[in-house]
């Protein structure tokens, strides 16, 4: 399940998108237009190992969506990690989101990544960390976009299959969060006693 | 460690120290030294040389189990060479390395295979009764499918991979911690189901617990013993005699035509081919006779191959799969991570858990 974790208030440049982050404003959210005004913002960026996760899959034009909205970047290990960071990474996430996440810290940026194990090493090594709906969020504060549009958007994200509760009652982007939020924390309680 | 390793990924991807060397952007003396242990690569670097030799970052910095399959003796010259065929076999090294770290993550351990049979010491072993023997084990009836089969042994802890694989290599096993076996995907149905059967005869003969190196089944040159041993045990345990006999009888003259071989290839759920040789063994066809049941078709090892397949649950074994899944539903691995054990895209491995996710969500509602 995503998580609206990662709040906008603090939400610091460069983002670094995770595939599953580039799905979600590609293919299953039509998000373009939203790239376009955090571009004016902060610098996209998507690693260049995720680049060529997301461009395998040739359905949706990937390539264009890519150099049109992001910078790819080849990857730069943090001067702080050790091999055995790295290695122990690397049995628990992908190479895509180490690359994310290390070059979050890298950067002193915000990774942009909708995974609940890589939210957990993120906490770890103090990297900022959100998710798409973290990004709806931030735009809805910022009035980029509407509630209801946001509303409408995560309504359009599951249709096309992203991980996310309904919108159910909820008439604000922030109340589906709050909802959200309960939700994921017993999650991450159930998870955290593993 | 991580001298020799990079050193045996290096040359099984058919680099040389200086190729490596121009891919990383470093100098060939580093590379050798390196090799050689006297330097260890950044982390940076680790990850430069994983993509260059094209393995996982977690096969290249954590396997301790180090699985090896060698191609066998009577394997065509110049088939090592084959850049399709040691990518398979780097995959599934990497495979079982997969399984392993899956269960210890999981707080599991390895369940040993239940089946012991061993005929290294037997000098001409009778393999009908062998194979009889065996159905009753895995209370396999006289028609058996490949589904049915890889159930049966599921239920003896083997682990069975279908994966797209170069056409010249039918099948691979390995016993160690694990058993697993891995068929070619790209494989009819038929074919597949005697691939296994041939791979469990290696499994059962051939390999014992002690973590020697899996055998690589190709398609051609089947001429050393346990190649042959391994083909009529698969032979005998999915066409067995009697069944044999009686259909025979009553398929009488339409046995002399390709149509009536397919029909009775089709009961026993075989391709033509191992029908044929099972009645040919049993002298009904003389081996000469073989062209005018087939026609030929040529082996193609230039095909690109597809490795990446959209059906995750189907290419893997479903304990690896379950136990991968509690892992990602408790928040300990990513989607990233799953799709590397799967040996799948991320696009794939997406789609497959919000499918799995929405199946569960509508259950409860």
């Amino acid at each position: 399940m995503s998580s609206p974790q990662g709040r906008s208030a603090s939400l610091r440049g460069p983002l670094i998108f995770d595939a599953s982050a580039v799905f979600n404003f590609g293919h299953r959210g039509d998000l373009g237009s939203l790239l376009l005004q955090l571009r004016e913002r902060f610098a996209l960026i998507v690693p260049m190992r995720v680049a060529e996760e997301v461009i395998v899959d040739k359905t949706f034009a990937y390539e264009d969506f890519l150099s049109l909205h992001f910078q790819v970047e080849p990857f730069v290990a943090p001067k702080s990690l050790a091999i055995e960071d790295l290695a122990l990474l690397s049995t628990r996430l992908g190479q895509g989101e180490i690359e994310v996440l290390l070059l979050a810290e890298h950067l002193q940026g915000t990774a942009v990544i909708d995974e609940r194990a890589a939210r957990r090493v993120a906490g770890r090594r103090g990297i900022a960390i959100t998710g798409t709906l973290g990004l709806l969020a931030y735009a809805v504060e910022q009035a980029l976009m509407t509630d209801t549009i946001a509303l409408e958007t995560v309504e359009r994200l599951r249709r096309n299959r992203f991980r996310c509760p309904a919108v159910g009652e909820s008439k604000t982007f922030a109340s589906y969060l709050a909802h959200f939020a309960a939700a994921d924390d017993q999650d991450n309680r159930v998870a955290t006693e593993r | 460690m991580h001298a020799s390793r990079i050193r045996d990924l290096r040359k099984r991807a058919g680099l040389t120290q200086a190729d490596l060397a121009q891919r990383l952007g470093v100098d060939t003396s580093l590379i050798s030294r390196w090799e050689k242990g006297e330097r260890e690569p950044s982390p940076q670097q680790m990850m430069d040389i994983a993509r260059a030799v094209g393995v996982t970052l977690d096969f290249l910095l954590n396997a301790q189990v180090q699985p090896r399959f060698m191609l066998r003796g009577a394997a065509p010259r110049g088939m090592d060479e084959n850049h399709e065929v040691r990518r398979a076999i780097t995959d599934a090294e990497q495979q079982i390395h997969f399984l392993h770290t899956v269960y210890e993550t999981a707080g599991k351990p390895p369940r040993k295979l239940t089946l012991k049979y061993d005929l290294s010491a037997v000098p001409e072993p009778d393999l009908p009764d062998f194979a009889a023997e065996l159905r009753g084990v895995l209370r396999l009836n006289h028609f058996v499918t490949l589904d049915e089969l890889k159930q049966a042994l599921r239920d003896h802890n083997l682990h069975v991979f279908e994966w797209a694989m170069p056409s010249n290599l039918s099948g691979m096993s390995y016993r160690g911690a694990f058993t697993v076996i891995f068929i070619n995907a790209l494989q009819p149905k038929p074919r597949r189901l005697f691939t296994l059967a041939h791979e469990l005869a290696h499994v059962l003969f051939h390999l014992d617990d002690e973590q020697g190196p899996g055998i690589v089944s190709l398609f051609s040159r089947r001429d050393d013993r346990e190649e042959r041993q391994a083909n009529q045990f698969a032979a005998e345990l999915l066409m067995p005699l009697d069944q044999v006999n009686v259909l025979k009888q009553q398929m009488a003259g339409r046995l002399r035509t390709p149509e009536g071989l397919e029909s009775l290839a089709q009961m026993f759920n075989v391709s033509r081919d191992a029908m044929f040789y099972r009645l040919a063994t049993q002298r009904f066809y003389d081996w000469s006779e073989k062209k005018r049941f087939f026609s030929e078709r040529p082996i193609r090892d230039d095909e690109p191959i597809q490795y990446r397949v959209d059906d995750i649950a189907g290419q893997v074994s479903p304990e690896f799969l379950h136990t991968a899944l509690e892992l990602y539903d408790a928040g300990l691995i990513s989607a990233g991570k799953l799709a590397e054990w799967c040996f799948a895209s991320r696009i794939t491995t997406d789609a497959y858990l919000s499918d799995r996710y929405f199946e569960v969500a509508s259950l409860i509602v």
